[in-house]
């Protein structure tokens, strides 16, 4: 859709007997009964069209394009002719426009559920619109002939009952008082169907652009929130990181070079230097934690096979990926299999664990099984909430079978198209 | 010995070049970036190279790719790679050609002078350093049966093999006896069905290429 403002939230409301006025009304009918009488023709024409494509005399995309620019063009005259006389609101419904020939037109058309909403409007439509149109016209005619039926009498002579002819007149007046409120009736009853379905291929336009935007919204947070954790990544591998090694290398060749130091400052000199290293290692598997950087260079492939290989319960590794997925989705997947790696480490008291990641084209899955006690859930703060939310997030699906004393499977499939 | 370091941090820069210096190794040429680490290699030749593998212009891998370059046009320039991370992916691409003087330990290394100099020196020499971390990564990744039959002790010899130590540095590292240790070595290439190579370097070129063939799977 090329459509750059936003449609309206909301449908205004349809116009109420009150707020419709006679005489707007009356050329309302007037103006819908002709509608009807083009909506039929039409038809015949959709008709005709039908017949010559399946004859194969036209081709049918063309065909089905015009057919549906012609309803549509017809459904927007009702609109038009609801907002202009009575001063009523529609919400905008634009044919999908997107790029490409006839037959891409054409088919994107058909799909267009509006087009079938405004096509069973006209169908319905045309001919009780023909008829109160042509009915209140001829109503009001009879009026006001009745009503000056002395006048008639007397251009023609007829010299009839006056008795007669003043019941005839009253008959006429009364009709007249009526058509007031027949017309506009007739006039609100007419727009109110209007209103009802028109505004429902309305309606779909606006659901339609809610949920793209939406979609857009949640891609632009999830990318957000790694671009976020690499920079995190790459500022401490850059700055804190190597600041540590220099200072836990400082400290050695101290130690190195200062052999001949009283016991008690050998000691201090040792504790530091071995704090100072064991800090290196807090903060690497910290980073580690917060965005692998071997997944960006190498895959999945790779970071999961460090990830295996620290893992403190034996586990095997296998992956088989028809292509390699987005950024996004291999951060999702890795942090699946390392959350549940730790999972099992902290809670299972399993012997062996099994990674398995598998893909095709659009899909892939990923399956970490343990032998171990079972009862996990999303619900008891270990971090598997965060992971379905994780999951959820990029649309993916994501499926716990731990019962308990039983093995635990922890099931996630992901979309895979880059 | 002569040596190149590659390293984008001015403070580890530094800090290596006075380790090695302090251990008698002369230091021609101190760099920030591959492509001067590839001109200093042409015009210096030294007798290794020392290279970080996080450097400009992406800070992802050039020092991996930098190290594989020195091999093809300087090949007797022995390479040592140092890294805040290891993954057992690049250690397998440094291995593919050859596991003749090359060696890929973690930076933390550094931070234990005496271990760090003598792994210089024994890459330098013709010799093999990996880090405990890859190795350990490697064998669990290979997981499946034959390494399966070894005895744990065995997995310690094999996993000092991998590293690079010569039978005395794994008698030493385990504190067990040379004869001890012949003797796992000779378990450990039966039950891996290996043949014994004569050397020290051509065993640990046969124990780190089964350990980084990526398909031998059980």
């Amino acid at each position: 859709m090329t459509t750059t403002a936003l449609p309206d939230r909301a449908a205004p409301p349809a116009l109420r007997y009150q707020q419709v006025r006679v005489l707007p009304a009356l050329v309302y009918l007037v103006v819908g009964g002709l509608l009807g009488v083009l909506s039929i023709v039409s038809m015949a024409l959709a008709f005709a069209v039908a017949v010559a494509a399946t004859a194969l005399v036209i081709p049918l995309p063309w065909g089905i394009k015009t057919l549906t620019g012609v309803w549509h063009w017809l459904a927007d005259l009702r609109r038009a002719q609801g907002t202009a006389l009575l001063g009523a609101g529609y919400l905008a419904a634009p044919l999908p426009h997107p790029n490409g020939g006839v037959v891409t037109q054409a088919r994107a058309r058909f799909r267009w559920p509006g087009t079938w909403i405004e096509f069973g409007y006209l169908c319905l439509m045309c001919v009780p619109a023909i008829v109160s149109g042509a009915f209140a016209v001829s109503w009001l005619v009879t009026g006001v002939t009745l009503a000056t039926a002395p006048i008639w009498d007397q251009m023609l002579g007829a010299n009839s009952n006056s008795g007669l002819l003043l019941l005839t007149s009253v008959g006429g007046v009364a009709m007249l008082a009526a058509v007031g409120p027949l017309v506009r009736g007739l006039a609100t009853i007419d727009h109110g169907v209007a209103h009802a379905m028109l505004n429902r291929a309305g309606q779909q336009e606006v659901l339609e652009q809610q949920v793209h935007q939406l979609e857009r919204q949640r891609a632009g947070a999830v990318d957000s929130s790694m671009s976020e954790r690499r920079r995190l990544e790459r500022d401490l591998h850059d700055g804190t990181q190597q600041r540590l090694t220099a200072l836990a290398l400082k400290l050695g060749m101290a130690k190195s070079q200062l052999k001949d130091l009283p016991p008690d400052a050998q000691l201090v000199l040792d504790e530091a230097h071995h704090e100072a290293k064991q800090t290196l290692v807090e903060l690497r598997n910290l980073v580690r934690g917060l965005h692998p950087a071997v997944l960006d260079d190498r895959g999945l492939d790779a970071a999961l096979s460090g990830v295996v290989a620290r893992s403190a319960i034996p586990a095997d590794l296998t992956v088989d990926l028809f292509r390699r997925p987005s950024r996004t989705i291999e951060s999702v997947a890795y942090f699946v299999v390392s959350e549940a790696l730790n999972n099992a480490v902290k809670h299972s008291q399993a012997s062996q664990v099994s990674v398995s990641v598998t893909g095709g084209h659009a899909w892939m899955t990923v399956s970490v099984a343990d032998n171990g006690i079972g009862g996990a859930d999303t619900e008891g703060g270990t971090g598997l909430a965060g992971l379905r939310q994780r999951v959820e997030a990029v649309d993916g699906a994501f499926a716990l079978d731990s019962p308990v004393g039983g093995p635990t499977v922890l099931t996630v499939g992901l979309p895979c198209e880059s | 010995m002569r040596v190149v370091i590659a390293e984008d941090s001015t403070l580890l820069r530094e800090g290596v070049t006075r380790l090695l210096q302090l251990g008698g190794i002369e230091v021609v040429a101190a760099v920030s970036d591959a492509e001067q680490l590839l001109r200093s290699v042409a015009d210096y030749t030294p007798d290794l190279a020392l290279i970080d593998v996080r450097m400009p212009p992406t800070h992802t891998d050039e020092g991996i790719r930098a190290a594989l370059v020195i091999r093809r046009q300087h090949p007797d320039v022995a390479i040592l790679i140092l890294s805040q991370y290891v993954e057992e992916r690049y250690a397998a691409e440094l291995l593919a050609g050859t596991s003749r003087s090359v060696g890929y330990l973690l930076k933390d290394r550094v931070a234990d002078v005496d271990d760090f100099l003598e792994a210089v020196r024994r890459v330098a020499d013709g010799g093999t350093a990996l880090d405990p971390e890859v190795v350990s990564q490697l064998l669990l990744r290979r997981g499946g049966s034959p390494l399966a039959s070894l005895t744990p002790r065995e997995r310690d010899v094999l996993e000092a093999m991998a590293e690079g130590h010569t039978n005395a540095g794994i008698a030493a590292k385990l504190y067990i006896s040379d004869s001890a240790v012949a003797k796992h070595v000779n378990a450990i290439f039966t039950k891996l069905d290996l043949s014994e190579a004569g050397n020290a370097h051509r065993r640990v070129v046969a124990v780190l290429s089964y350990l980084a063939a990526k398909d031998r799977r059980p």
